[in-house]
């Protein structure tokens, strides 16, 4: 591939690059600084990457790949990777009773970066479960563990929200009825 | 089966918000330094065939994690 076909195919996935790389971050500066060693790393190793093949598959691989790496190095993190329900439930509830997209955002960040990832491809990008496991360089029944994970614990997420809203609802039923005189059973 | 039909309103509300929180994401300018980075791009030598960077993949291989 010539240097300028290259460069302009990158620019057209930077966007959705960092975009996904916010996905496995949750952080900007984080986020902008994977991109940039992304880019970096397509761009002097362009001899291998085989023409006519996905430019936009072969960027997220090696960018996740500089994520995983990079937080290898960082030491342990104490973040939970084997997918437990997060224990934090902080999130306000919605007044429609969904999540709004900050809280729906606080959700997702509290996930492992694996389940992001996952739910990234096949959620938003629709990548089929062959193609999320070629990503990520894990077995097809991996992805599927890592999405239904990811889905139980927003779902869980949101289903108390609701229940939360529900209750809400009752308490402020069962004041009005009862300031009104009548009886709320 | 009331369990897994109950639980696909929550997946499509789940892909729903996950879909509009990388819109926002994808949708963000992107910022100054990487714009600039592209513009210094030409400039970066390029692999000649050999050599192997960190992170990045031929493009057929699986990483095992």
């Amino acid at each position: 591939m010539d240097r300028q076909g290259a460069k302009a195919e990158l620019t057209s996935h930077m966007k959705v690059l960092r975009a996904f790389a916010m996905s496995l971050t949750r952080n900007d500066a984080a986020a902008d600084d994977l991109v940039q060693d992304t880019i970096l790393k397509a761009w002097t190793n362009l001899d291998k990457f085989q023409e006519g093949t996905n430019m936009r598959a072969w960027l997220f691989t090696i960018l996740r790949n500089t994520f995983y790496s990079g937080r290898r190095k960082a030491m342990r993190e104490v973040e939970d990777s084997t997918g437990s329900i997060t224990e934090s439930i902080s999130v306000k509830p919605a007044h429609d009773g969904r999540l709004q997209l900050a809280e729906f955002r606080r959700a997702l960040s509290e996930l492992p970066a694996e389940q992001r990832e996952v739910l990234t491809l096949i959620g938003v990008l629709q990548y089929s479960y062959e193609e999320a496991a070629e990503v990520c360089g894990v077995k097809v029944g991996t992805v599927k563990s890592r999405l239904n994970r990811g889905r139980e614990a927003l779902s869980i997420k949101m289903q108390l929200k609701a229940d939360e809203q529900l209750e809400l609802t009752d308490a402020a039923t069962h004041a009005v009825v009862a300031a009104s005189g009548g009886t709320a059973a | 089966m009331a369990n897994k039909l109950s639980q696909q309103p929550w997946d499509t509300l789940i892909d729903e918000n996950l879909k509009r929180v990388f819109d926002e994401d994808a949708n963000a300018d992107l910022p100054p330094h990487l714009m600039d980075l592209l513009d210094r791009l030409d400039k970066i030598p390029v692999a000649d065939g050999s050599g192997s960077a960190s992170g990045a993949p031929s493009h057929s291989q699986e990483e095992a994690e």
